[in-house]
């Protein structure tokens, strides 16, 4: 069962997250692990500064999410996913010595609020792009299981590399009329897939 | 809320690179240290009150917890260390905890055995929550008793 399988069927992951439901933990780790590992990534962590913000960030849902009172008007799922993962990027960065409590506390008191308010922008922006990451990754996969091989391949061969209708029709033997069909209904299954994964991701 | 994607092959292909990048991290390694983690925390009885912690498991089962309220712990098969190990696979003065700027660190003092972090035999490690140490047949798993503030 593919992340999306799930949750297409979930209206809230994390209330199947909270009665420790394995199905939803193994879609905590398909979907979720690869948006903060890469968004750790991105903020400047070595692979095993990843892996440890990865292995904090699921340790304290893991630990506390059972007694959490979750208020939606508070923020989604995804704000406090965030919020956990920032706090356990700046934890990895000062035991890394990249930052002492001292530097990291004077970089803000010197800050100008429009400085703090940008900061925050660009960590937000880099984890709705990890955000949208997992969604297309997801619905590329979902695509992949829904329509045969060949098919796949003349949307990956056109679109992903590039290359020209003609040079893949004549490569998969097929007419460049059913390969434009070929190429459109992968990208429609993407597209629905994505927007359903959207709605029911920002539902929780 | 999300925008519906823009569909461009640069952006596809950045997806592809980013999912083959994934397979370089140890993702299996973690969820299975997690699970067991999770599964010696449902077992037993949660942490007394207190900010950091290592829960001690003997034989696959947890035994007690050990507040770290100090900032030296030595850990050894010696009655004098502060957490005592019964076996011929640990040095009499294995390794030692201790806190700085930066958090708790474990640091080998240079035993024959050894010191492992999840799975890896290490001479120092600055701990992060869910760490398992294991000296001779003993795990030892350090708990941050700290709640979040925005939970």
């Amino acid at each position: 069962m593919s992340g999306y399988d799930i949750v297409k069927t979930r209206e809230t992951l994390i209330m199947a997250l909270k009665q420790d439901d394995e199905k939803a933990w193994a879609v905590f780790y398909e979907l979720y692990a690869p948006v903060i590992i890469n968004f750790a990534r991105k903020r400047g962590c070595p692979k095993e500064l990843a892996e440890d913000v990865l292995q904090e960030t699921t340790m304290v849902l893991m630990r506390y999410l059972k007694n959490f009172q979750y208020d939606r008007k508070k923020g989604r799922f995804k704000s406090l996913l965030f919020k956990i993962t920032e706090s356990k990027v700046i934890d990895a960065f000062r035991r890394a010595g990249k930052i002492s409590r001292l530097r990291n506390s004077e970089l803000f008191s010197k800050a100008t609020s429009e400085d703090h308010a940008r900061i925050i922008t660009e960590r937000e922006n880099i984890w709705d792009n990890e955000w949208k990451t997992m969604i297309l990754r997801e619905s590329l996969q979902e695509a992949k299981k829904r329509v045969n091989s060949r098919v796949f391949k003349c949307f990956e061969e056109v679109y992903l590399k590039e290359k020209s209708v003609e040079e893949v029709a004549e490569q998969l033997k097929v007419s460049p009329n059913l390969l434009a069909q070929n190429k459109f209904r992968v990208m429609k299954i993407i597209v629905d897939t994505a927007k359903k994964m959207i709605h029911n991701l920002e539902k929780s | 809320m999300t925008n519906i994607p823009n569909m461009k092959s640069d952006e596809f292909r950045t997806i592809l690179l980013v999912t083959s990048e994934m397979k370089e991290i140890g993702l299996d390694e973690v969820k299975n240290r997690l699970k067991h983690i999770d599964k010696m925390l449902e077992s037993f009885e949660p942490p007394p009150a207190g900010d950091e912690f290592l829960l001690i498991v003997a034989k696959g089962k947890p035994n007690t917890w050990f507040q770290l309220d100090s900032d030296l712990i030595n850990v050894g098969r010696a009655e004098s260390s502060d957490i005592v190990i019964q076996s011929s696979k640990v040095s009499r003065n294995h390794c030692h905890i201790s806190k700085d700027n930066n958090g708790w660190s474990i640091i080998d003092d240079n035993s024959k055995n050894g010191v492992f972090v999840n799975g890896k035999k290490m001479k120092k490690r600055i701990l992060c929550e869910g760490d398992i140490i294991r000296i001779g047949t003993i795990e030892l798993i350090y708990i941050n008793n700290r709640k979040p503030e925005f939970m």
